[in-house]
């Protein structure tokens, strides 16, 4: 069982098929929670007291968007250090100057293909010591 | 009385002769006195007789005790004109001198007794004769006349009366003394004249005697000329001809008179000349010898250049009156006698040129009754000037009576003693002016009524306080006011609702500037009905000018446009409404276009995945019916994604405006063409290009301005045929004629994309730029017809125009012209 967890903000439920796939295919080992809006996202990681290791972050989204949870998670000490990746349709370079400025870690444009979700979310992983490496089984 | 006589033959021949006294002797009867008959005379007495009668000497004698008398010729004038002669012939001499007898009785009765004869000189004894008592002196002797019994038988006086002698002495006398006086007072006269005198003494003109103001004439001292010779004295003088002048009076004794003689004559300063009037006088001596000469000068130097300023002034006048352009005459007296006219005058008359010295009223009897000669008269009776302006004169010129016009004026002409000898006529003749101002008059008269017929609102206000000289009908209308209320007085008093609107600063600006004004559709309010009611007008200013160009008024025309102004208000309003509506539907349509395709593009890219994975989920189980439909679905969703992407990308063009910057379109190029290297590569696509210039751009809309048009023309190259694409620039010269969408003046760039593609019908030159609009089917070329669109929209962005030229199989050309 891996100890690597990732919270996905999302309220695009394709969408959050489409990343729990390319997770899947990367490594079904890491946990993976779901949450449908930022306000959903805070309660979880207030409630749970589970510090996931990465948070995958959309920007619109109702009840509290992405840039709001953004700005939330920066203000609380224990939880501001999670890197942050701003998952999102929008390409707009001003979006994502933005976002970066604001404190996330990353930006992925969701990709038009599958293949492409798996290999983006993969690249991102690896380089953040997410490899299928054998400790991590 | 002469008495003629006869030499008749006496009977004494001692009385033969003897002229008148002879005569009357041989005539008188002597028997009837003491000394009796002739012819008993002793011989003593016959001896007398015949002596006394005989003498040319006067000669008197008493005879006999009774002293009778007897006496001569040439005595008897002594006893003047019907005095004591005749009478005294025979008388007894106490009958005859009662008046002297006292004085004389003495010295006959000496004589008579003592034979002592006595002679007096020159002495008075005034004698009755010539009808009054006259002061007559003799020089007489008595002498006694011894008869033959040598007894003193008579007295004879032998006396010359020297009356006249005596008085020619007393005369001479008389004029010594005066002479004295006369020398004395001479010298006093000379000295305290009030002119300068002197005296010239002697051949040499020695100055005997010379006054303060002589001295003063001559510019020297007493001590320098006194008892000298004038010449000597005063050599200034010499040589100006006064020496000979002398001389001639001292030689013949003439008086020599000059006036307004020039003389040089020392003065502070140098020499001067000075103007004398002088008389030189010949002085004689008692014995009327010429022993001097006697000079009396004024020095009337001021009053000669007083003179001959007077001369010049009047020649000055003379020549200013004649060579003056207008008329002008001068007549004297109250007859109005012409002594000075000028050509201008003469012209005007036409009564030809000899007509000074005449009277005005024989060289122009056709004034009478034009009321000419009284005003004359009266300005030289008054003293007054009188003036006349446009006065019409009716003159026979050319032998026929004509109507002129003049301003002329008579003016008094005054002489020293401000007493009017003469009046000075000056006119001009005005009859041009005068017909001229009748036209004047007849044009302002039209203008007038234009201004009252005219069809739209028109016044003219005259004057600084805008006074209503004439306003039309339809001004009285705006004014809400009747012609009576208005005319005549300032607008602005009888409108006092104008005054708020800065209207009078307008007309007052108008006025004083002299420059039209121009309002359009400026709102102005008036009172109607005790409200304020604004409307609105078009109207103008206009400086209402003299012929000199003086500002005498405004003349205002004025149209009501309030009907206008509303309606275009409203549609402006309408229209403005309209614009924002459009605006906004226009923001919301891009908001739209941008939302949609942003929310279209997941569905699309859903769909693209799950078909996707579907197709990966499969695998190979998938039998070859089921794979077609997948594929499709991907290559559908693909597209879709596309288009809705370019869509996108359309949208988002509008909300880059501002970002411009300075863009090299030559690392614009390079980039793009970095982009499409593959494709390059693998078509074997020849490119030839230009070095491009920096322009002011978006660069991001430039690099798909420039992506666009190479993709445009990969998608349109010809299949069989290696693309070819050449890119120019050049520099679009200044002014030349432009498309309209461009400004003149501004540089611009033009680029030019061109390719040996399919090309197209250059009808569609314009479509291939509309949104969707693809001339071809999707299978046979691809694009989603959104490329070129953009690249217009881009090319618009940036102020600048986009055309193509194609004719199909040939290829095409894109031109891009950007402001550099």
């Amino acid at each position: 069982m891996s100890d690597r967890s990732i919270l996905l903000i999302d309220d695009d439920e394709d969408d959050r098929e489409f990343f729990l796939e390319a997770i899947e295919e990367y490594n079904p080992e890491i946990r993976c929670i779901e949450a449908r809006n930022g306000q959903e996202g805070l309660d979880f990681l207030n409630a749970e007291k589970i510090r996931p290791d990465i948070i995958f972050l959309d920007l619109n989204m109702p009840l509290m968007n992405g840039r709001q949870f953004l700005l939330e998670i920066k203000k609380i000490d224990h939880l501001k250090h999670i890197p942050i990746v701003i998952l999102t349709t929008s390409s707009d370079n001003k979006t994502i100057q933005d976002c970066l400025a604001i404190g996330a870690s990353y930006f992925i444009t969701k990709p038009d293909k599958f293949s492409l979700w798996v290999t983006t979310i993969s690249d991102y992983l690896n380089n953040h010591s997410f490899g299928k490496s054998p400790e991590l089984k | 009385m002469s008495i003629e006589f006869e030499a008749t033959k006496q009977p004494y021949p001692f009385l033969e002769g003897g002229g008148e006294m002879g005569a009357l002797i041989r005539e008188y009867d002597w028997s009837q006195t003491a000394i009796g008959p002739v012819a008993e005379w002793p011989a003593a007495l016959r001896t007398m007789v015949g002596v006394i009668l005989h003498s040319k000497f006067p000669m008197f004698l008493w005879w006999g005790d009774e002293l009778i008398q007897l006496y001569n010729d040439a005595y008897r004038p002594s006893l003047g004109k019907d005095a004591k002669h005749p009478k005294a012939l025979g008388q007894r001499a106490e009958d005859c001198w009662p008046e002297i007898w006292d004085d004389i009785y003495p010295l006959i009765n000496q004589v008579k007794t003592t034979n002592q004869s006595f002679f007096i000189e020159n002495q008075l004894l005034p004698i009755y004769r010539n009808g009054h008592m006259e002061d007559v002196y003799w020089t007489y002797s008595y002498s006694s006349v011894i008869g033959e019994s040598g007894k003193i038988e008579g007295v004879l006086v032998v006396c010359n009366e020297t009356t006249e002698h005596v008085q020619a002495i007393r005369r001479m006398e008389s004029l010594k003394n005066k002479h004295a006086t006369e020398e004395s007072n001479l010298r006093n006269i000379i000295h305290q004249a009030p002119v300068a005198m002197c005296i010239f003494r002697g051949e040499d003109f020695e100055v005997e005697i010379t006054n303060d103001k002589m001295l003063e004439l001559w510019g020297t001292e007493r001590d320098l000329v006194l008892n000298k010779p004038i010449f000597e004295g005063l050599p200034e003088a010499r040589d100006q001809g006064f020496e000979k002048i002398l001389r001639d009076v001292y030689n013949t004794g003439e008086t020599f008179q000059a006036f307004r003689q020039p003389v040089n004559l020392p003065r502070p300063g140098g020499i001067q000349t000075i103007f004398i009037n002088y008389v030189y006088e010949a002085l004689k001596d008692e014995e009327g010898e010429i022993s001097g000469i006697m000079a009396v000068a004024i020095d009337v130097t001021e009053a000669e250049i007083a003179r001959k300023k007077l001369e010049e002034n009047e020649t000055l006048l003379r020549s200013v009156v004649e060579s003056a352009p207008f008329p002008i005459g001068v007549y004297t007296g109250r007859e109005m006698r012409i002594k000075l006219l000028n050509q201008a005058i003469i012209d005007v008359w036409d009564k030809g040129s000899d007509i000074v010295g005449k009277l005005y009223s024989e060289v122009l009897p056709e004034l009478e009754n034009q009321q000419i000669y009284p005003q004359l008269e009266g300005v030289y009776d008054t003293g007054k000037p009188f003036h006349a302006r446009n006065q019409r004169v009716d003159l026979v010129v050319d032998g026929r009576l004509q109507t002129y016009y003049f301003n002329y004026s008579f003016t008094p002409l005054f002489d020293q003693e401000g007493n009017v000898f003469g009046v000075m006529n000056t006119a001009a003749d005005v009859t041009d002016l005068n017909i001229a101002k009748q036209k004047v008059e007849q044009s302002e008269r039209n203008f007038r009524n234009m201004v009252k017929q005219a069809p739209v609102a028109m016044c003219i206000m005259i004057g600084p306080d805008h006074i209503v000289d004439v306003a039309n009908d339809q001004f009285l209308t705006i004014w809400n006011k009747t012609e009576e209320e208005v005319l005549n007085k300032p607008i602005f008093q009888e409108i006092p609702s104008l005054h708020s609107q800065d209207l009078q600063s307008l007309l007052s600006r108008v006025y004083e500037q002299g420059e039209s004004y121009t309002a359009n559709e400026r709102p102005v309010t008036y009172l109607r009905h005790g409200k304020p009611v604004t409307g609105y007008q078009n109207f103008v200013y206009e400086p209402y000018k003299d012929a000199h160009g003086n500002v005498l008024g405004i003349l205002t025309i004025a149209t009501d446009v309030t009907e206008q102004v509303i309606a275009r208000h409203k549609i402006e309003d309408i229209v403005a409404e309209r614009t924002l509506d459009l605006q906004k539907s226009n923001d919301e349509l891009t908001q739209f276009a941008y939302i949609t395709s942003h929310d279209l593009q997941e569905p699309a890219r859903k769909i693209k995945t799950f078909s996707e994975m579907l197709e990966k989920r499969l695998g190979n189980e998938i039998d070859d019916k089921s794979a077609l439909y997948v594929d499709k679905i991907k290559n559908s969703s693909e597209r879709m994604l596309t288009l809705i992407r370019d869509v996108l990308g359309i949208s988002q063009l509008s909300e880059e405006r501002k970002q411009f910057s300075r863009v090299s379109l030559e690392n614009i190029l390079d980039e793009t063409l970095g982009d499409f290297e593959l494709m390059i590569e693998q078509q074997q696509v020849n490119i030839r290009r230009d070095s491009l210039p920096e322009i002011s751009a978006i660069p991001i809309q430039m690099r798909q301005l420039f992506g666009n048009l190479i993709s445009n023309a990969f998608k349109f190259s010809k299949k069989d045929e290696a693309l070819e694409l050449h890119i120019t620039s050049r520099e679009l010269e200044k002014n030349v004629p432009l498309k309209t969408e461009l400004k003149p003046g501004r540089q611009y760039v033009q680029l030019k994309f061109k390719d040996n593609g399919i090309g197209f019908n250059q009808n569609n030159a314009e479509q291939i730029f509309n949104i969707f609009q693809r001339l071809h089917g999707k299978s046979e070329y691809q694009g989603t017809g959104i490329g070129l669109a953009m690249c217009k929209k881009i090319v618009e962005n940036h102020s600048g125009y986009i055309y193509a030229e194609s004719s199909p199989g040939e290829g095409a050309a894109f031109y891009v012209i950007l402001p550099v």
